[in-house]
């Protein structure tokens, strides 16, 4: 068992074998640095529960291959990552922190899912992105790949 | 437009004009690397359409790694010219890494062709590990000439997939190939020679999906054991007289042939699905399977006169080739409609 504290000060016990899925962690256990409890400073109680409910999940892909339980992964993970965006960038953060290669693959898709058609406009307000373009760099760009903003499927919807 | 680039001092929040509140952009905080991974997820058109949205944005956009071409196949080559050259400046500028370059273009005239080498040229130098070229122009009838394949591509040594059309393989046995990582090897109206094709697997021991689709210059397609991690083989239209596979981990087989295939030999333990479409019954335990999709064209049939001894042999050998599926697990799916016509004591 592996000892992980989050940065508001709560522990959790997770397996060796599932934690060893973040790179980061493995490393740790190799260089013999994960004797005592693994503070995490940039990861909330919140992120990190979610982040082991995955990880104890995922744990031996090889196992559930074989087994058959790759429908069941599949459907886990649809739901998994059913979350708000300010819930999906905690979770994104928390794997690239920890370097959990599948979880970021998982995050990102399912945050590339979530822009697909979205027009310039609906991506700014779905992200809360400040513009600091001015009109006409703006102009420039587009002018460089106008074939970029044009077209039917074009979403401005915002959810 | 150096005007624009990326300020490491990004404001990711604002107050809003409206609600007085602090809108914070917690998505621009996320590293460049975070944010280039979700821009390889996305089609291209919406990737372009996020350099738009901030000066960060844009900055994310033009250091892509992810340099896909799969859209503005019919652009006037000049224009698409100046957008691929545009897009991989900054990487020669700044030397940033090329994790992929996908192009896909109707080149019928060869006309791009010199810019494709220059470009496949640039992508090796900067460590590309995907490189995919197709320059196919499917709506012709006529089939184009096969170009050199550049030699730099043989010293490719980061190389993961490699996806070709429409070239020709040069190596000798001389030739040293570095690509020996390779992963995946998509060959599509490709000439390459039986020597050169096997030259390459005996090279690549990591090769984990192959696929030949309209290749030419090879008759006898034989893979053998030492590809372990051969998962998936497709193999269509290849003109091939003779398939011997052997490989223990093989899970996915696909053979379409026409009339010239004489003979089929698979030994592949670890079978789960299996497509094959040609006129032979191929040589195999099928007890692994669980999806099967078989199509046996039977050319004589259409000759009434001609049936006799040969398709009720080969009839008999197709119900002991069906009998020996376990059709406790298998899917299995069938075209016998011409075996239909001369089928009537065929029991399947």
């Amino acid at each position: 068992m592996v000892k992980l504290k989050s940065n508001d000060d709560k522990e959790f016990e997770v397996e060796e074998a599932a934690v060893i899925q973040s790179e980061m962690i493995k490393n740790m256990i190799e260089d013999g640095c994960a004797t005592s409890v693994i503070p995490l400073p940039n990861i909330d109680s919140k992120t990190l529960i979610k982040v082991i409910e995955y990880l104890n999940k995922h744990i031996n892909m090889g196992k559930a291959a074989e087994t058959g339980e790759e429908d069941d992964l599949k459907e886990f993970d649809e739901q998994f990552v059913n979350m708000g965006w300010e819930e999906l960038f905690d979770v994104i953060m928390a794997a690239n922190y920890l370097n959990i290669h599948e979880l970021m693959e998982l995050c990102c898709q399912s945050a590339a899912d979530r822009l697909k058609n979205k027009s310039v406009r609906a991506v700014r307000e779905m992200l809360k992105i400040t513009n600091d373009l001015t009109e006409e760099e703006e102009q420039e760009i587009i002018n460089d790949a106008p074939w970029a903003f044009e077209g039917p499927e074009i979403d401005d919807t915002v959810n | 437009m150096a005007e624009k680039e990326y300020s490491p001092v990004y404001k990711a929040s604002r107050i809003d004009s409206e609600s007085g509140e602090e809108v914070v952009d917690r998505i621009s905080e996320l590293p460049v690397h975070v944010i280039h991974q979700m821009l390889s997820k996305l089609h291209q058109k919406q990737a372009a359409r996020t350099s738009v949205l901030s000066k960060k944005w844009y900055y994310c956009w033009t250091s892509r790694p992810n340099l896909v071409f799969d859209l503005l196949q019919h652009m006037p080559l000049e224009k698409f010219v100046e957008f691929v050259d545009q897009s991989i400046q900054p990487h020669l500028e700044q030397n940033l890494r090329i994790e992929e370059f996908n192009l896909k273009y109707h080149d019928a005239g060869g006309y791009a062709s010199s810019h494709i080498d220059r470009w496949i040229d640039l992508a090796v130098k900067h460590n590309v590990r995907v490189l995919k070229i197709d320059t196919l122009n499917n709506s012709g009838s006529e089939k184009p000439p096969y170009r050199s394949l550049p030699d730099v591509i043989y010293g490719a040594e980061n190389l993961t997939t490699l996806m070709l059309s429409k070239y020709k393989f040069e190596i000798t046995s001389s030739t040293s190939t570095s690509f020996c990582f390779l992963k995946d090897l998509y060959l599509s109206y490709v000439h390459i020679s039986q020597s050169q094709l096997q030259k390459v697997l005996d090279e690549c021991p990591f090769i984990a999906n192959l696929s030949l689709c309209d290749c030419k210059g090879i008759s006898k397609l034989h893979v053998f054991g030492g590809l372990v991690h051969l998962k998936s083989l497709f193999v269509a239209s290849c003109e091939l007289d003779n398939v011997i596979v052997r490989v223990s981990n093989l899970t996915k087989l696909t053979i379409i042939q026409g009339r010239e295939l004489e003979s089929v030999e698979i030994q592949a333990p670890s079978l789960l699905d299996f497509t094959f479409s040609g006129d032979k019954l191929p040589s195999m335990d099928p007890s692994s399977l669980e999806s099967a999709r078989l199509q046996f064209n039977l050319y004589r049939v259409l000759v009434i006169h001609n049936f006799g001894d040969v398709d009720s042999v080969w009839c008999t050998k197709l119900q002991h080739f069906l009998r020996k599926f376990d059709y406790s697990k298998v899917s299995l799916s069938g075209v016998f409609y011409l075996i239909y016509f001369i089928g009537n004591g065929l029991s399947i």
